[in-house]
């Protein structure tokens, strides 16, 4: 059973200006007094402020808010990425993160090495990797090309195959930032299809996505985000219909 | 809402219990940081994937290959060997297997100390955006760099067998538990001085400087017998009996035992360094790089 807990959840942060980064600045700003002299020149960033929920298996969250309210920083806590600076989360399932897809991916090994390694870097076992990998490389529809390096590879096709690897193994809990998409009219069919599909076989998902009418498909619970901070949670035409009513 | 049914999922074994995370920010320091180790060594393949595309990259399309760091070593271990053997006037069936092994050992660690220092912010653009371990990353550092050491091996194999040099098996078996000092000293310091190079980026200029300069005071290509009264610049510096515990046995030099212990008490201070470091502050590196 998947599960995820957040309890007073918070991300506060100090960004170092560019002008006191390193030690010298450290050490001047040290000794030109106490705490109030650590802080200066440092700008504080509270990215999501006391947040708490939980989900079950069937929740479909799907994250509302304007550009740099929290969503993505709360999706990274939720997958672990993030170790959150106060409160406590707690996460039972497998996850996937499918952000970034292409990360972990090296351009001079053949598409077929790079099914393997970038399966091994979602963190998938050899068994799982052996059990999908005809698959992945027949979802991708790139035929020969995966025995060329993928430096060889169109921006699309390296898209494809990040895409086809992503989306070949089903977590308990699935996160998504933006919706994915690949490759023309054809295949981007294709892989709303399996992406959907995906969904629908995982136990969590959670969503962040500025297309409305996206999230009214694909969740069930909404969350408005804004500055870091949760202002509505509920259904979610209520919460998209409650963030409509907030003033920008 | 018609998906709130769920299919029963093929693919996920129901027997296997789900895996937990849990984080709490106020207690988890410690824990956090033994997890992310614990995660990073339950992966050897993905270590491997990560050790080879980082070593090969640099080489591909070459045709020497990943021989071009034997080519490249044994050109400046000969150079070194003949030149300073003249200015030093060293019999130079000795002096050869000395440079050789001292240039490949200290390699080794100068790899591993200036890649340790920049470790996780070369890496952030990955554990900022991926639910990946960090110390990964500080253990494919190490590989890269012990990878690199191998192909170096071939050099000091050829010297020290054209030189006439038999090293017994108990030999070879005692600067090969050196060579494991070197490499576990070499990942604790890693793991710490990588964390503290993220938070204060000086740390990284700061190492590259201190190497050009620890480089003449070691005794890699000079011996520490000719010092003199100036004995005292090998004996506490801990990067010339982590040298010895690797070239001493091999070559039948003195003081090996001393610097045994001499680098095992290193080893220590380095292992409670990297473990109180990264423990302490893992979960503040996605915050810092």
């Amino acid at each position: 059973m998947a599960s995820i807990e957040l309890n007073n959840v918070g991300v506060h942060y100090l960004i170092p200006q560019a002008k006191s980064a390193g030690l010298v600045g450290a050490m001047r700003s040290l000794a030109m007094g106490g705490v109030i002299g650590k802080r200066h020149g440092r700008i504080g960033v509270t990215a999501l402020d006391d947040i708490s929920f939980s989900l079950v298996n069937g929740d479909r969250l799907g994250l509302i808010g304007h550009n740099g309210a929290g969503k993505s920083t709360l999706l990274r806590v939720l997958s672990g990425i993030l170790p959150p600076t106060s409160g406590r989360i707690r996460v039972e399932g497998r996850i996937s993160a499918l952000m970034s897809i292409q990360l972990g991916l090296d351009s001079y090994s053949t598409g077929y090495e790079n099914i393997r390694s970038r399966a091994r870097f979602m963190g998938l076992t050899e068994e799982e990797i052996d059990s999908r990998f005809d698959d992945i490389a027949a979802f991708s529809e790139l035929g020969d090309y995966l025995d060329l390096p993928i430096r060889s590879y169109s921006a699309g096709m390296r898209l494809r195959l990040a895409f086809s690897i992503a989306t070949a193994f089903s977590p308990e809990i699935l996160i998504l930032d933006e919706w994915l998409s690949a490759g023309d009219d054809y295949f981007q069919k294709k892989a709303r299809e399996r992406l959907t599909g995906l969904i629908d076989k995982t136990g969590i998902f959670a969503f962040a996505s500025h297309n409305d009418a996206l999230m009214a498909r694909m969740c069930n619970k909404g969350m408005v985000l804004h500055q870091g901070k949760p202002v509505f949670f509920g259904e979610i035409n209520e919460a998209l219909a409650y963030h409509k009513g907030v003033p920008q | 809402m018609s998906n709130t049914s769920i299919e029963p999922n093929s693919r996920i074994s129901h027997n296997e219990k789900s895996p937990v995370y849990y984080f709490d920010a106020s207690s988890s320091r410690y824990d956090y940081a033994l997890e992310d180790l614990k995660r990073a060594f339950a992966r050897p393949k993905l270590i491997w994937s990560l050790i080879r595309t980082g070593f090969f990259t640099r080489y591909h399309g070459t045709i020497l290959g990943g021989l071009w760091v034997t080519a490249t070593t044994a050109l400046t271990v000969s150079g070194l060997a003949v030149l300073y053997g003249q200015i030093f006037g060293a019999d130079l069936s000795k002096y050869f297997p000395y440079v050789a092994v001292g240039i490949v050992v200290w390699g080794l660690i100068s790899t591993i100390i200036n890649d340790g220092a920049s470790v996780f912010l070369a890496a952030s653009g990955t554990f900022t955006q991926s639910p990946i371990p960090k110390s990964l990353f500080v253990v494919r550092a190490i590989g890269i760099a012990a990878l690199g050491f191998c192909y170096k091996l071939i050099v000091i194999a050829v010297v020290v067998f054209a030189v006439g040099l038999r090293p017994s098996l108990g030999d070879v078996g005692l600067s090969f538990l050196g060579l494991l000092m070197v490499v576990w000293t070499g990942f604790w310091f890693a793991l710490g001085i990588g964390t503290i190079g993220t938070r204060f980026r000086d740390v990284g200029q700061l190492t590259a400087a201190g190497l050009t300069f620890a480089f003449f005071v070691t005794p890699v290509f000079w011996q520490a017998s000719r010092l003199g009264e100036y004995q005292f610049v090998v004996q506490y510096n801990p990067l010339a009996h982590f040298l010895n515990v690797v070239r001493g046995p091999l070559l039948g030099l003195d003081g090996v035992m001393n610097s045994f212990i001499w680098a095992g008490g290193f080893s220590i201070l380095a292992t409670v360094f990297g473990v109180v470091t990264f423990g302490y502050f893992a979960r503040r590196l996605c915050y810092w790089s």
